[in-house]
């Protein structure tokens, strides 16, 4: 008589399988019974350590010469408990490239011994060795044969096998290109020019506005190359006007060089790493009695002269001694921006949007399109145009923003200066990175003054420097720093969306978990960030005016916190949301000791199985609690399982940084965006069905504070 | 000549971030001017032509008027947006045109960098206005006794190339 076991799949769930098993003695069924088994997508096994649950973070990218941590979770893989592996980071392989040839080979020297030990994950953490650049797969090698076989685990990025983990080369060092000499367009004695009609923009008549630059690119070029245009912003120029026909140079405590070769730091960079690269003459936009002497440009004229000068670059042969011709991808172009610049990055792409933008009756070669371009970046811009122009074009492309919390200019919270408003107008995938005691002049490198520190009075042939008694705020950053801050994150965004998948991490993860490299540790980063590809699944986002108690996806919200408003976040507009600089609202609350704050899940956020993370982003309101606060998620599921996670795992809300400009406090709440894979809620065993979460809660615990809360989504 | 009696207070020594009262000694020249085509101007916010105007060179005193990212502070007498025609590039005056104030007793006040004619409705203006606190009385000064017999001028451009001319 021979014995068979059968079973058979009789139901599944998102998370759970149920299985018939019968066991049958020849043709009669002797037993059988049903078992329900919990499935969870494996979570990863590589990334980080975290100082408190859920003890490891995965993390996809990494810094060339990092270690990382790889981890299995007994909880999840209880029958490895007390089984031996090696741990191998060899170099990336494709599915088939594996099926082809399953030897493993080290790349960081050689594999490292461990045995899975029951218990908590963080028992289980392998520190690895330092990983060189390039992208790597994970293998626990249970057999200890080297090779990938059955009972192997391979870690890969994702279900189509990317790599476990990429480890990015310097984002501040040179690239790997050589540079041909810096070119020039423009300078001689006829410049190409635009002219721009009375009325436009303020221009009381018609002005032939220069069309000139600085061009840096690749001494060898490929066929087509993607194009970095650069637009400064508004400072004294280099040499004025002396009323006859001449030119006079500034003090170079004013203006070092001319303001449009500031950037060739960055173009320097880019142009390495195989971007074509200009930086716009703009000094012509600089207002009364200054060069050119046009009134009151805009600008809406400092982006069409932009426009003007990149449909130069692709039409024009001559350029670089026709190095660049023809070899200008026009469907490939960022634009980055600096002060005023940085808006017109915004406004040109308005106007390759809406024609009714631009000049009357102006029209641009049909290769410059707004589908063309790949990525907005704005350093410290401010926001007049989107104030005075509402419905300028939210841009649909890619966009980073760069703000420093010390800036004496653009100082972040007064009118036309509020520049988080561009990341909250921003409709495509938007990163913004705030720079703690960095200014606003250092950006460029032509700016020789310090506007944090520094007060300037008389002739600008011969000023006098005085020290601004007190400086913007404290914990300055060094000029130098500022501008590898700078490069490093706009190399990264650069590379991001070229096709560096593992770039976008700068973006999406805190800068205090994951940085650039060679940007300093000590470096005091905010990071925030939105993904729209593939589409969030919005729990709330405060928009629409519903009550307290209805989230913006017209679900329950409960809390116990006290004084909670929902508001616009923009003091200007509504003086209950003091310190705030934004345009989006959001909801405002305090609480003394314990308190929370639940959002019920909308259906489409129940099934968190395959969700990539959980997302909101918090600030504290100043000038309460100068010292940094957290607080806790918890996740609850239908049946009532509850999992919370400390933030602080993840790092805080900041203490407020204090700004002052001229006994004038200009201090702005600094918002945060964290993101936790909601895989991190079942570590280590805790009993919540993914599948089926119900609630959100934000617990909050003595010493209280106040802060404010906004995009609470799902990242798909 | 225009008569016109200008009240303006004293005030701190620099613009700020906030609305603030310019302090009288600052005015170093006033000239009355009477266009031929009249000019656009700004009244609480909207925009006016007026044929009269004032033309003020005044002493500032800090960055704030050199060409930076954020716009300089405007100047504004009474309900009137002056604008600035030159940029205190090689001393530390500027030159502003101000719409002539329809009664006497106007002050003349700025508002924080940034800020935009259009942006100074009556009530944006008097919120603002509002942290500057009440004009002293004390130091109100009749502008008109500095001021030289009324000149003629086509336009505004004309008076701009006249005054841009001069500051050379």
């Amino acid at each position: 008589m021979r014995w068979k076991l059968i079973s058979r799949l009789v139901g599944k769930s998102p998370q759970s399988v149920q299985l018939k098993l019968s066991v049958s003695a020849g043709l009669s069924a002797v037993d059988s019974t049903s078992v329900r088994l919990r499935v969870d997508r494996f979570p990863g096994a590589i990334g980080i350590a975290l100082p408190a649950y859920p003890f490891h973070r995965v993390l996809r990218t990494a810094n060339a010469g990092d270690t990382v941590k790889v981890a299995l979770d007994p909880s999840r893989h209880a029958e490895r408990v007390g089984a031996a592996a090696s741990v191998y980071v060899v170099a990336h392989k494709a599915p088939a490239q594996w099926a082809a040839d399953p030897s493993l080979a080290d790349a960081t020297g050689v594999p490292i011994p461990t045995t899975i030990s029951a218990g908590s994950i963080r028992d289980n953490l392998i520190t690895t060795h330092p990983l060189p650049p390039g992208d790597y797969d994970v293998v626990y090698d249970f057999g200890g044969n080297g090779k990938l076989d059955p009972g192997d685990l391979l870690d890969s990025g994702d279900a189509s096998g990317a790599p476990s983990i990429t480890a990015e080369k310097s984002m501040t060092a040179a690239g790997p290109l050589a540079l041909a000499p810096p070119a020039f367009y423009g300078i001689g004695a006829a410049p190409a020019k635009t002219t721009i009609p009375a009325g436009f923009d303020g221009i009381p008549a018609p002005y032939d506005f220069r069309l000139r630059g600085q061009v840096i690119y690749p001494s060898s070029l490929a066929p087509s190359n993607p194009l970095v245009v650069f637009l400064h912003g508004n400072h004294i120029p280099l040499q004025l006007p002396d009323g006859a026909g001449g030119l006079v140079t500034v003090s170079p405590l004013i203006t070092t060089d001319e303001n449009y070769k500031g950037y060739t730091y960055l173009q320097n960079q880019l142009a390495s790493r195989g971007f074509v690269t200009a930086s716009v003459d703009l000094d012509e936009t600089n207002g009364p009695g200054v060069y050119g002497n046009v009134p009151y440009p805009g600008i809406q004229v400092r982006a069409w002269i932009g426009l003007k000068n990149i449909e130069l670059l692709l039409t024009d042969a001559t350029i670089a001694g026709g190095a660049l011709a023809g070899k200008i991808d026009p469907a490939r172009i960022i634009l980055v921006g600096h002060s005023r610049g940085g808006e017109a990055v915004i406004v040109a792409y308005d106007q390759l949007v809406n024609t009714a933008s631009r000049p009357p009756g102006w029209t641009l070669n049909p290769a410059l399109t707004a589908a063309g371009i790949r990525g907005l970046v704005s350093l410290s811009p401010i926001t007049r145009q989107i104030h005075d122009a509402p419905a300028t074009t939210q841009p649909d492309v890619p966009y980073l923003l760069l703000f420093g919390s010390a800036d004496g200019d653009v100082n972040g919270a007064s009118l036309g200066a509020q520049p988080f408003q561009h990341y909250d107008r921003a409709r495509g995938d938007k990163f913004a990175v705030r720079i703690e005691g960095a200014d606003h002049n250092h950006f460029n490198t032509s700016w020789a003054y310090d506007d944090a520190t520094t007060l300037v009075s008389g002739s600008v042939f011969a000023p006098t420097l005085t020290p601004l008694a007190p400086p913007v705020g404290p914990a300055l950053v060094p000029e130098a720093r500022q501008r590898t801050v700078a490069t490093a994150y706009l190399n990264a965004f650069a590379a991001a969306i070229s096709g560096d998948a593992a770039a976008r991490a700068y973006f999406t993860e805190q800068p205090s978990m994951l940085r650039p490299l060679g940007v300093d540790p000590a470096e005091s980063l905010h990071g925030q960030s939105r993904l729209v590809q593939p589409a969030p699944i919005v729990i709330d986002d405060y928009e629409g005016a519903a009550a307290n108690d209805v989230s913006s996806s017209g679900q329950p919200v409960s809390f116990t916190v006290t004084a909670l408003s929902e508001l616009v976040l923009d003091h200007l507009v509504d003086p209950a949301a003091a310190f705030f600089n934004q345009q989006t609202r959001g909801a405002l609350f305090s609480w003394a000791g314990p308190a929370e704050y639940v959002e019920t899940l909308p259906p489409a956020a129940r099934n968190l199985a395959d969700a990539r993370a959980i997302c909101l982003r918090a600030a504290q309101q100043p000038p309460a609690a100068a010292a940094p606060i957290s607080f806790a998620l918890e996740l609850q599921d239908a049946q009532g399982n509850k999992s919370a996670i400390d933030l602080s795992t993840l790092g805080s809300l900041e203490a407020i940084y204090q700004a002052q400009l001229l006994g004038t406090d200009l201090t702005s709440a600094a918002f945060k965006t964290f993101c936790l894979p909601p895989s991190a809620f079942t570590a280590d065993g805790k009993n919540i069905d993914l599948s089926q979460a119900a609630l959100l809660r934000l617990k909050l615990a003595a010493p209280g504070s106040r802060i404010a809360i906004d995009d609470i989504e799902v990242r798909p | 000549m225009t008569v016109l009696s200008l009240a303006l207070a004293a005030a701190a020594a620099n613009p700020g971030y906030v609305a603030r009262w310019v302090d009288p000694a600052a005015v170093v020249e006033t000239q009355s001017i009477r266009f031929s085509r009249p000019t656009e101007f700004f009244r609480g916010g909207a925009k006016a032509e007026a044929a009269e105007a004032l033309l003020l060179r005044i002493r500032v005193v800090t960055t704030l008027f050199l060409p930076r990212d954020l716009g300089p502070p405007v100047f504004v007498l009474g309900d009137g947006a002056c604008r600035m025609l030159t940029t205190p590039l090689s001393t530390d005056v500027v030159d502003v045109l101000c719409p002539r104030p329809p009664s006497a007793g106007a002050a003349l006040w700025t508002t924080p960098p940034g800020y935009m004619p259009a942006d100074l409705t009556p009530d944006h203006a008097r919120q603002l206005l509002g942290k500057a606190g009440p004009a002293p009385r004390d130091a109100a000064k009749r502008l008109s006794a500095t001021a030289r017999a009324e000149r003629s001028v086509l336009d505004e451009a004309a008076l701009i190339r006249e005054v841009t001319s001069s500051r050379r």
